[in-house]
């Protein structure tokens, strides 16, 4: 796997060789590129060599050398539960969603529940835009095999691996959860906001007990999965009309912890990333490179788009998504 | 190998909340889901080691994962 950022003329030259690449730039570059075996997203933040950057007149390009074949494919919104039909024998899958699509919602809430989607890795993330374009831009994703962009629906890299490959998908979380029991919270409905929830055995409004104990909503709300630490990002607050809004979902049942404040979060991922990074993919989220000032500071040796949610089988906030493949022994 | 559906590793890991940190994360995420579907339909149980023996049998870094159950 080679990760690399590239002229569109270079980018070019790499599909019409019939390299198999995930991309990641601005629209007007995506826009210009042949079709072949890729897929592409739109974001203009990144982490490269030298840290984080907004990067309008490059492309991010990672190359699978690896892949014995890949097929691109667009799924509409309907299809989304048909993810895993295209899994190659042996591989793993990259995948692509615009922000703020009815895709992304429905990924969010209903995917890990798409038959045989955890049958081989799936890794990517939510597509997005300069933050200044909010509202007046669409984030969109590039399906190779058109070269059309959509702001609503999915792209699919369908890869095959030779036999014996290994595929190693795992997330990088700098987050732990915190152990305070009125930081802790239940919630009696699932989905994308909340009113009520449960707090130390309580029922409260959680905008209004945010604002009264001056909660520091920068700190995701951390879900223990079976020993997988899964974030819920806070999106806003409204104390008047008593909504919180997320980023993700947060789960029925599930009980979640207030992250522990952080220091240096570039230092937090070189530490956690240890010698890892070099020659894996990776993306990383959008509120980790504000939050944590991630601009001109590394993460390790992780480079990659900078995102809107990361996606390793499901819709991950403020976390790094990294994958390796290993040769075939 | 796959155990059989019948060996207590699958009801134990599903009905349990034992940390499988040591495993996977396809692993650790699909068990989190079907640890909640069993506990709020005890009957789905059967179905639910039918579905993470599929995952097993699909992947096989996750057979390498039934060891840790």
């Amino acid at each position: 796997m080679k990760n690399e950022m590239l002229t569109v003329a270079e980018v070019t030259a790499k599909i019409e060789n019939g390299d198999v690449m995930v991309l990641a730039g601005a629209e007007d570059l995506l826009t210009q590129l042949p079709k072949g075996k890729w897929i592409g997203g739109t974001t203009v933040y990144f982490v490269t060599d030298t840290g984080g950057a907004v990067v309008r007149d490059k492309v991010f390009c990672t190359t699978f050398p690896e892949a014995s074949g890949a097929v691109p494919r667009f799924v509409d919104v309907a299809d989304l539960p048909s993810i895993a039909q295209g899994y190659a024998p042996n591989g793993f899958t990259m995948i692509m969603i615009p922000a703020f699509s009815v895709a992304h919602s429905n990924f969010a809430i209903d995917g890990q529940t798409y038959d045989g989607l955890f049958n081989q890795p799936l890794a990517g993330w939510i597509t997005g835009v300069h933050l200044d374009d909010l509202g007046t831009r669409a984030p969109k994703v590039f399906d190779g095999a058109t070269g059309i962009g959509h702001e609503e629906g999915a792209v699919l890299l369908h890869c095959a691996l030779p036999e014996g490959s290994h595929v190693d998908l795992d997330i990088l979380n700098i987050f732990a959860q915190g152990d305070q029991k009125e930081l802790s919270f239940s919630f009696p409905k699932g989905g994308f906001s909340a009113g009520t929830v449960t707090v130390d055995g309580k029922e409260v409004n959680l905008a209004r007990y945010i604002e009264e104990n001056k909660i520091d909503t920068r700190l995701p709300l951390v879900a223990n999965y079976a020993g997988a630490l899964v974030n819920v990002s806070i999106q806003a607050v409204d104390a008047e009309a008593g909504e919180v809004k997320f980023y993700a979902p947060v789960v029925e049942g599930v009980e979640y912890k207030l992250a522990r404040a952080l220091g240096s979060y570039s230092e937090a991922f070189a530490q956690g990333a240890g010698d890892k990074g070099d020659g894996e993919y990776s993306c990383n989220c959008i509120l980790n490179y504000l939050y944590g000032e991630l601009e001109g500071q590394r993460t390790g040796n992780f480079t990659g788009p900078v995102t809107f949610g990361e996606i390793a089988y499901i819709l991950l906030n403020q976390t790094l998504v990294r994958m390796d493949i290993s040769d075939a022994a | 190998m796959i155990p059989d559906a019948t060996d207590p590793r699958w009801t134990r890991v599903l009905t349990s909340e034992s940390d499988l940190s040591a495993t996977s994360l396809a692993t650790r995420i699909l068990i989190s889901r079907l640890r909640r579907e069993v506990a709020s339909a005890p009957a789905t149980l059967a179905a639910k080691i039918g579905e993470l023996r599929d995952f097993v049998g699909k992947n096989a870094f996750a057979v390498a994962d039934v060891a840790r159950f």
